[in-house]
């Protein structure tokens, strides 16, 4: 214990036993998806403390308070955004780019996905381009699946490539104290390759079902992109505070304004934007609404989290797991980044790759004596990014993304199962692991 | 007082097998809005109302849930189109598009301040069914508990 404890623990327990065990019945709990994620990291957080593994000051020291901030502001900025209509904006454009082609509009709706998923993140940017998907097959008359899919696995792709763009990342940089621009240097390189090679098998896969009339081309390209636009104003807002915001991030070195800042920053502003010309009950009005876009249960469980494996951390778990790890790796540098990549992408296609980031954090900070310090340790985290962000895509469970897609394909009457997706993803997926692995080793090995 | 005091007892319904364009027919030419579904025996199995048919004419990718597509002034589309969509449509068994309400059915003994809950909170009309044997004996609209507080 680091005197951080209630002061003792509960009958004398032994610290170390009591965290992970509670952290164990926790993940095996948000596994079995019987209780809500939320509730179940609250809860164990609570126990830690009441059980005197941690304070009350010490749990809260554990929150990151950074990564909470990030979620929160882009929320609060692309739930506004959305409402401009932009985003349908860009898909009903990129598929006209390619007269309606069918093969055309998956791989330029992949393209969008993956950019706009490396700008907001993931479940964000399903929610906003499937249904235009859904709308523009059910117009060409094509089976859904294969467009959906190629979605899925570019947003969890294009998230990769920033720190904004999935929370593995979000929590890397924020925890680690990694610049944004440092995230993009390291990752898009290796997101661009990975993303041209996955559309090479749709090519194959599914070029001879992706056929269709002229006519039902002829109605897509008779949509009228700019119709999509509900609100021009809050368009031109919207744009103007996402552009500061990324300039924001862009030149976080230089201003030295960690993310969080930035991002409530910009939300606060495109908030003042919108509600300028508003009347005092209007005002109350738009703000709630825009309030009640932010995620709570998602930032909720972060916070249960960070409190749970702050335990582990303070009493000594999270030291011992990497002393074991280093000593199955014989501390060889090369062969722990490329177990991280290789554990990582496997476990985070069955597991939440949000929890496994949290506790793996903690585990790679302390390897950095044996690794030479700090910069020695960066092989590693681009290794955890990859394997966390990119694994995701090898099961319909491995993101948060890809259930989100699940259901909205289901209530459109085009559900996706299980076992179809796991064989169509799944070697996607280790293809994606195995050019990182390429990447990795050329890179910084 | 009961609803069965003031409901409708001839109301006008469609059975199952009926298809979907005579039961737009009958909405039509009675300018309800909502049709309670029986089967052959009267028993009642849910609603066709006018929903179902803006589900004919919507693409599905706007009726996933409130995050999905909000506006479709992008779309073009005419009368001939949705008449095209409609007459796609005309074919399908009432089947399925017979929707169940939230709410339990009322029962002609119910008291009317139930109703007019239930009217409150589910719409203008309401399906009346005997307790036991299930079977349709009439709706209570709106129309009605006015007309009985005139």
């Amino acid at each position: 214990m680091h005197g951080e404890s209630a002061g003792h623990v509960l009958f004398g327990w032994n610290a170390a036993w009591v965290a992970s065990a509670l952290f164990g019945i926790v993940y095996a709990l948000i596994i079995a998806e019987k209780l809500n994620r939320a509730i179940l990291a609250l809860l164990g957080a609570a126990m830690l403390i009441v059980c005197g593994v941690l304070n009350q000051e010490a749990a809260f020291r554990g929150i990151d308070f950074n990564t909470i901030g990030l979620l929160m502001g882009m929320m609060l900025i692309v739930g506004i955004t959305a409402k401009s209509g932009v985003f349908q904006y860009v898909a009903i454009w990129s598929a006209k780019k390619v007269q309606a082609k069918p093969m055309g509009v998956l791989f330029m709706l992949s393209m969008v996905t993956a950019f706009l998923s490396a700008m907001l993140d993931n479940v964000t940017t399903v929610l906003l381009v499937v249904p235009v998907t859904l709308l523009i097959t059910e117009e060409l008359k094509v089976r859904p699946y294969p467009f959906l899919l190629a979605e899925i696995l570019a947003s969890n792709i294009g998230g990769t490539a920033t720190l904004i763009g999935d929370p593995p990342n979000i929590m890397i940089g924020s925890l680690v104290g990694i610049p944004f621009n440092d995230f993009i240097v390291n990752l898009a390189p290796v997101v661009v390759v990975v993303l041209a090679v996955s559309c090479v098998p749709y090519y194959f896969m599914y070029r001879k079902e992706l056929v269709t009339t002229d006519k039902a081309r002829q109605r897509v390209m008779e949509f009228d992109e700019r119709e999509a636009i509900k609100n021009h104003r809050l368009l031109k807002q919207a744009l103007f505070v996402l552009g500061v915001v990324l300039i924001g991030f862009f030149t976080s070195r230089l201003t030295h304004l960690e993310p969080a800042t930035v991002a409530m920053g910009g939300a606060a502003l495109l908030l003042l934007l919108d509600n300028f010309s508003k009347s005092s009950e209007e005002q109350g009005e738009s703000v709630q609404h825009a309030f009640a876009e932010v995620e709570w249960v998602t930032l909720m469980f972060f916070v249960g989290l960070f409190i749970l494996v702050h335990g582990l951390e303070s009493s000594g778990v999270i030291r011992s797991m990497a002393e074991k790890l280093l000593e199955a790796t014989q501390g060889d540098r090369t062969v722990t980044v490329l177990a991280v990549l290789w554990g990582s992408a496997i476990l985070s296609a069955f597991i939440d790759n949000i929890p496994f980031v949290a506790t793996m954090i903690p585990l790679i900070k302390s390897m950095a004596p044996t690794f030479g310090g700090e910069q020695g340790l960066m092989p590693l985290w681009w290794a955890l990014s990859m394997g966390a962000c990119l694994g995701g895509n090898g099961t319909l469970i491995g993101a948060s993304a890809n259930l989100v897609v699940a259901g909205l394909a289901e209530r459109a009457g085009h559900p996706i199962r299980f076992v179809t997706y796991l064989k169509s993803a799944f070697g996607l997926m280790l293809l994606s692991i195995a050019i990182s692995h390429v990447y990795v080793y050329w890179r910084y090995l | 007082m009961k609803i069965g005091e003031i409901m409708n007892r001839a109301p006008v319904s469609v059975r199952m097998d009926q298809t979907f364009g005579e039961a737009f027919r009958v909405l039509v030419e009675t300018g309800h809005k909502f049709l309670p579904v029986v089967d052959a025996e009267g028993v009642y199995h849910g609603n066709f109302d006018l929903k179902d048919v803006w589900g004919v004419l919507l693409p599905k990718a706007a009726r996933l849930d409130r995050k999905s597509i909000e506006n479709l002034a992008f779309v073009p589309s005419s009368l001939e189109k949705m008449k095209d969509k409609l007459a796609d449509a005309s074919g399908d068994l009432v089947e399925k598009y017979v929707t169940r309400s939230d709410a339990p059915p009322l029962a002609p003994e119910s008291p009317v301040i139930q109703g007019i809950l239930m009217l409150d909170e589910c719409g203008e009309t309401l399906a009346v069914v005997d307790a036991n044997t299930h079977k349709l004996v009439g709706i209570l609209s709106a129309t009605d508990v006015l007309n009985a507080l005139r």
